[in-house]
């Protein structure tokens, strides 16, 4: 039950003078829907890309389904799927062109990668414009894209940053339903975001990162429940929002509106 | 693991076809005419300039001069890639990493990407005209200089990676690539001025000017174009010692930029 897929220890990146991520322990068991939560510059691209093997840490250890990362690049990267910030796709292919070749690289065969290839495009809805350029969908398609290609070896844990970020409702729609359908197949999910109604709606734990560091983690009930007993004289009745939960552990108040009178 | 190079050798040949027949707009359209005709008239004719320069100093035991042949190349091969970024599609070492590639396939990768650049290409192209005028020249010299410029062509090609990978962060920037291009666009015009400029001066004071920077720049000689150029010319002189210590200088080069390259991508790939 408590089998862990993904476990760090100590993780830190620097750039130069700047500490991204600090000592970063995180355990994130077999199964789960986790949201990696903070506000921007927090620091969850960075360990994304650590995490995926996309960016060396200065120190500490990454544990994936067991295997230590550093040690088996490779083995990880097999049973893992990632759409990284930027979704790292090759502009001047086609979807179908760009979905054959994910597979490949992640050891299908031939007829195994067209054939999901064609699935994957037709559950993303991309399917109706074949000829159509990568460079030329809108950032709704890319995103779709990439998860497509994400998932197409069947990965054990799909790590997403961001994912709906710049999302129509539409397409955003078809990427929940992708995310439900791996964690009923026992997928297990990482995704970051700084929006926490998408947090709240999907994941059934959370980690929160400020400056770099943890702040806080565990089930979204376990948070709640933490706040309210540190603030006993609040109210409530109403059950907190995970965004007030956030607000109280990040400290974060809202900007002075005062400076801002002019508009109106 | 060959059906990730083979996957991989698809997808460059697809996006290859695709850019050719994918032309957005009459200015998409004229600037790739221009790039076209710029490589082939331009990579062909430096070619029969190349060829016929080291006849020319071969034939006239002028020897230690190959090195002016060799500076331009040099000097193309490893600053053109670093232009060009401007005008090609962005590289970021996670459309590859995120793949389950040994670091042996991707460092193997990451060469065969800098087999393909135009820059390589036209690069050995002008080596290669380089040693048929050199053999036409002196048929005794064709296996030597053809080893020398081998070697100078490995090394080029292995500090191209090498300057690319370092440079690799910083060249995806959106703001990087458009310095770079205005930068392109300003030598592109610069060599328009070059030619007038030096036929202004005759034959001979352009010779010695040139004579006395080549002469004055130590630095030039100690680089590798000047000691591919050396390790010929004392072959040539039947100094063979010196010409074989050259050569081996020439392959601490090439083993420097490898150790620094295979270092630089070993960090990216961590
Ligand atoms: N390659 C890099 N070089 C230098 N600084 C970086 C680099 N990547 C990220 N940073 C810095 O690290 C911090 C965390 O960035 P990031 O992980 O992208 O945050 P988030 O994804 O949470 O918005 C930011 O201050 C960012 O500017
Ligand atoms: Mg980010």
């Amino acid at each position: 039950m408590d089998r862990l897929a993904i476990s760090t220890r100590g993780l830190t990146r620097r750039f130069g003078k700047l500490t991204a991520v600090q000592d970063v322990n995180l355990p994130v068991a077999a199964g789960q829907f986790f949201g990696f939560l903070g506000p921007n510059g927090a620091g969850k691209s960075t360990t994304i890309r650590m995490l995926t093997g996309l960016l060396a840490p200065t120190a500490g250890s990454i544990e994936i389904l067991g295997l230590d990362l550093m040690a088996n690049p490779v083995e990880v990267k097999r049973q893992i799927g990632v759409v990284p910030e930027g979704m790292a796709l090759s502009g001047r292919l086609t979807g179908a062109e760009y979905l054959n070749f994910a597979g490949r690289m992640y050891g299908l065969d031939r007829d195994t990668a067209a054939k999901r290839t064609a699935e994957l495009l037709d559950f993303m809805d991309l399917a109706n414009q074949p000829k159509k350029l990568i460079t030329d969908y809108s950032h709704g398609m890319q995103k779709k894209l990439a998860l497509a290609a994400a998932v197409i070896h069947g990965p054990k844990i799909l790590f997403l940053d961001e994912p709906f970020e710049g999302v129509d409702a539409v397409a955003s729609g078809t990427l929940k339903a992708m995310l439900q359908r791996m964690i009923s197949r026992g997928a297990t999910i990482f995704l970051t975001s700084h929006v926490l109604e998408i947090v709240e709606r999907l994941c059934s734990h959370v980690a929160i990162i400020h400056e770099g560091r943890l702040v806080a983690q565990g089930s979204i009930a376990d948070l709640r429940a933490g706040v309210e007993a540190g603030n006993p004289e609040g109210n409530h009745k109403e059950k907190l929002t995970l965004e007030q939960i956030f607000l109280s552990i990040v400290g974060g108040e809202r900007p002075d509106l005062e400076e801002l009178s002019w508009l109106g | 693991m060959t059906g990730q190079f083979a996957a991989i050798a698809k997808m460059r040949a697809q996006l290859f076809v695709n850019s050719l027949f994918t032309v957005r707009g009459n200015v998409e359209l004229i600037s790739r005419i221009f790039v076209i005709l710029f490589f082939a008239i331009g990579g062909l004719g430096a070619a029969a300039g190349l060829g016929a320069g080291a006849w020319y100093l071969m034939s006239h035991h002028q020897e230690f001069w190959l090195a002016a042949l060799l500076w331009p190349v040099f000097l193309f091969w490893q600053l053109f890639p670093i232009l060009a970024t401007a005008f090609t599609e962005n590289l970021d070492s996670s459309n590859l990493l995120r793949f389950p590639l040994s670091f042996r396939d991707y460092f193997a990768i990451r060469m065969a990407y800098g087999l393909l650049d135009p820059a390589s290409v036209l690069g050995s192209l002008w080596l290669l005209s380089i040693v048929a005028g050199i053999a036409i020249a002196s048929p005794a010299l064709l296996v030597w200089s053809a080893l020398v410029m081998g070697v100078f062509a490995v090394s080029n090609l292995l500090l191209g990676r090498m300057l690319f990978a370092w440079l690799e962060r910083w060249l995806a920037q959106r703001r990087t690539r458009e310095i770079f291009s205005v930068i392109f666009f300003l030598l592109l015009i610069s060599f328009q001025f070059a030619g007038p400029l030096l036929n202004r001066y005759g034959e001979r004071s352009r010779r010695e000017v040139a004579g006395v920077t080549l002469q004055l720049t130590v630095v030039q000689r100690v680089l590798p174009p000047g000691i591919a150029a050396w390790s010929i010319a004392e072959m040539s002189a039947s100094r063979i010692p010196t010409a074989i210590a050259a050569l081996m200088i020439l392959l601490l080069y090439g083993a420097l930029f490898f150790v620094l390259l295979r270092s630089r991508l070993r960090k990216q790939y961590q």
